[in-house]
């Protein structure tokens, strides 16, 4: 059974999962895992082309071409409002599509989003006609923020890019669901195993965004397969109703009518 | 970016690599000379994106700066 299909910004997705095209160990890797994966979004980025480098550029694309999905451009190792503005500009001539994964980083260690450098080039690509869908951390009121300016969509770490260390905090990740509750929400990096993504989409979350656990897997096609069930699960639990939990025990066989020699008075 | 680049009159940047060039030429003849027009690319001619339907018809001058930007993988 398939978890509804949603909406991206007016783009209707049956998968809830978005991949990465980075750290595979050869092309043929990568394009096996993102089929397996089912995702029909995957993230690419640009840089320089020395000439020597032109040609597997080309082999990049056209691979990526081939694949037929809506591609979302990074702005990967930005540090600044003006090099993110700049390279989601390069990103919407280049790619020919408004989607931007706006990220501007604040610290080089964790690669933690700058929350103050992302709402300033947020708004400056929104007034440009972007769709921007911002990495940002799990901060409520930059989450409101992002909002506020127009963006659909945001994407809060799980935990710092590549650590593969699942959900670190589940209680904001919580809150941003309950008080946003309009919101496309997807996870974004930090997700290490299955069941870090089966927890976001439990939540609530919309879908989920990763790279690293796919690519870095001893079988990527396999973990993408594995990844594709586990965010299906999890939005498939959503929208069937998680019950809440209880601290005592209640019995699921009825007592009622129930063998008199059977019944224990307490 | 470096200043041999504005200086040498019939030499522009590609990538930061220095090539000399027979002018008058355009921007489009300029990427096949510096072997840089294989499939999907955006240029920047000193900080400005030029469309690929411009290409054509922008000349380069001595000391302009090209950027040729390609797709990559990324996460």
């Amino acid at each position: 059974m398939q978890a509804s299909n949603w909406q991206v910004y007016g783009q209707t997705l049956n998968s809830r999962m978005f991949i990465g095209t980075a750290l595979y160990s050869s092309p043929q890797v990568m394009i096996e895992a993102i089929k397996a994966s089912s995702a029909e979004v995957i993230t690419v980025s640009l840089r320089r082309q020395s000439a020597e480098q032109a040609q597997s550029g080309q082999q990049f694309w056209q691979m990526i071409e081939s694949l037929g999905c809506h591609l979302l451009p990074n702005t990967a190792g930005c540090y600044s409002v003006k090099e993110a503005v700049n390279t989601a500009r390069l990103a919407r001539e280049l790619f020919e599509t408004d989607w931007i994964k706006l990220e501007v980083m604040g610290d080089s260690y964790n690669l933690q989003p700058d929350p103050f450098a992302l709402v300033e080039a947020t708004r400056t690509l929104i007034a440009e006609g972007f769709k921007v869908f911002p990495y940002c951390t799990d901060d409520l009121v930059l989450c409101q923020k992002l909002a506020d300016l127009g963006c659909e969509v945001l994407m809060p770490w799980g935990a710092p890019i590549g650590t593969g260390q699942g959900l670190l905090n589940p209680y904001a990740l919580s809150t941003l669901r309950k008080r946003l509750p309009e919101m496309t929400l997807l996870v974004d990096a930090g997700i290490g195993k299955p069941s870090d993504a089966v927890q976001a989409m439990e939540m609530g979350y919309d879908g989920i965004l990763l790279n690293t656990a796919v690519a870095e897997a001893l079988e990527p096609a396999v973990m993408a397969q594995a990844f594709a069930q586990a965010i299906n699960a999890g939005r498939l639990a959503y929208e069937g109703g998680i019950m809440p939990k209880r601290d005592n025990a209640k019995p699921s066989t009825p007592t009622l009518d129930q063998p008199i020699w059977q019944q224990h008075v307490s | 970016m470096s200043t041999e680049a504005h200086t040498s009159t019939n030499t522009i940047s590609v990538n930061d690599k220095l090539i000399e060039l027979a002018m008058p030429v355009s921007l489009t003849q300029a990427l096949h000379l510096a072997q840089q027009v294989q499939g999907r690319y955006v240029v920047v001619l000193n900080d400005t994106i030029v469309p690929r339907s411009e290409q054509q018809h922008v000349m380069v001058k001595p000391g302009d700066r090209l950027d040729v930007i390609a797709p990559m993988s990324g996460g």
